[in-house]
């Protein structure tokens, strides 16, 4: 860190590695203290309510939330975040990471919410459905491009919609069940499914078309 | 976000920045690491065992901030000059309940009242990264 300018602090970052080792060294030993007092607090918890929680004395997380207390562990650590219900996450990073993840250190952003808050239950949702439909998109171009190599006669137009009915009609996403936000697809969400089909008939029909003309040239 | 402001010297530098410039990188950026994740909390965070207020008579209406770096009690002294607003005074290391240098509260004490009477002599600094 520096008192000068961003700069300076990325130059000090570059030149000198003891204050790059201490950097992390800080980062790490006020940390975790600042956090855990945010979020017991933010769950109006007092320490005697997370010593019960993390089954521990109060004395320990009095010692815990003292950022100039050196003895950590990842067991601990570990305990405290089953208490609050939160995940942990113990990785090397390079600095540029660790320079993003503690732009801001204020108390709001130093909470992390437990796995049964609804914004949690949102997210986690949503994370899930982008992946499902990024996997089925990726099987689905996967599926066309083989049968293009096999082929070897496929027009732009009649790879996209293929591509699209594969993506929209052939595959279901599946959400988990505790899904708050579950309900049933109208007809209006299915992204031009009337046309697709359409289209995709239309397709079918130009391609047994094209092998009929192929075999009768043959 | 607390505002961090610091007592200038008759030569105009900043007694943080004179006092940071002479320290080993370890207090460097323990100082700088501790004051950044101060500076994010609420108001009424500034408690133990962050920041504490001293209670010898010298000391009166001052407070410290606590920092431990290889065995060495640092303690950054200064007082509550606005709301959410912390202006240091003095820089002393801690041993057996006594401040090095001894004379560490009264000479805080002067520059506060210096600074209350002439408001220029503090100026407002940041913490970059």
């Amino acid at each position: 860190m520096s008192l000068q300018s961003t700069h300076d602090f990325v130059s000090k970052l570059l030149n000198n590695k003891r204050s790059r080792d201490a950097y992390v060294y800080e980062h790490i030993r006020n940390g975790i203290p600042f956090q855990l007092r945010a979020m017991r607090e933010q769950r109006d918890w007092t320490q005697a309510d997370l010593a019960k929680a993390a089954n521990t004395g109060r004395t320990t997380i009095t010692r815990l939330e003292n950022p100039n207390n050196e003895r950590l562990t990842i067991k601990t650590l570990l305990e405290l975040a089953s208490a609050f219900d939160v995940a942990l996450l113990i990785k090397f990073v390079p600095f540029s990471r660790l320079l993003k993840e503690y732009e801001d250190v204020s108390s709001d952003a130093l909470n992390a919410g437990s796995i049964t808050d609804e914004e949690e239950v949102k997210a986690l949702n949503a994370w899930a459905a982008e992946r499902d439909i990024k996997t089925h998109a990726a099987n689905a171009s996967d599926t066309i491009l083989r049968e293009i190599k096999g082929k070897g006669n496929t027009t732009p137009q009649q790879t996209w919609l293929r591509f699209v009915h594969e993506v929209t009609t052939s595959t279901e996403v599946k959400t988990p069940t505790n899904d708050i936000n579950e309900r049933r697809r109208e007809p209006a969400d299915q992204p031009n499914a009337e046309l697709v089909q359409t289209q995709q008939d239309q397709l079918l029909t130009t391609e047994i078309g094209g092998q009929r003309r192929a075999s009768s040239r043959g | 976000m607390w505002k961090l402001r610091s007592f200038r010297q008759s030569n105009g530098n900043t007694l943080v920045s004179e006092w940071f410039a002479a320290q080993a990188e370890e207090v460097q950026e323990a100082f700088l690491g501790r004051m950044k994740f101060l500076r994010g909390l609420p108001g009424n965070g500034w408690k133990r065992p962050y920041v504490g207020q001293l209670r010898h008579a010298s000391c009166k209406g001052l407070f410290e901030i606590v920092i431990s770096v290889n065995g060495v009690e640092h303690r950054p002294i200064g007082f509550f000059s606005e709301e959410m607003e912390f202006t240091f005074l003095a820089f002393a290391t801690e041993r057996d309940g006594k401040f090095d240098p001894i004379t560490t509260c009264d000479v805080a004490q002067k520059r506060k009242d210096i600074i209350l009477n002439h408001k220029e002599r503090s100026r407002e600094f940041t913490i970059y990264a």
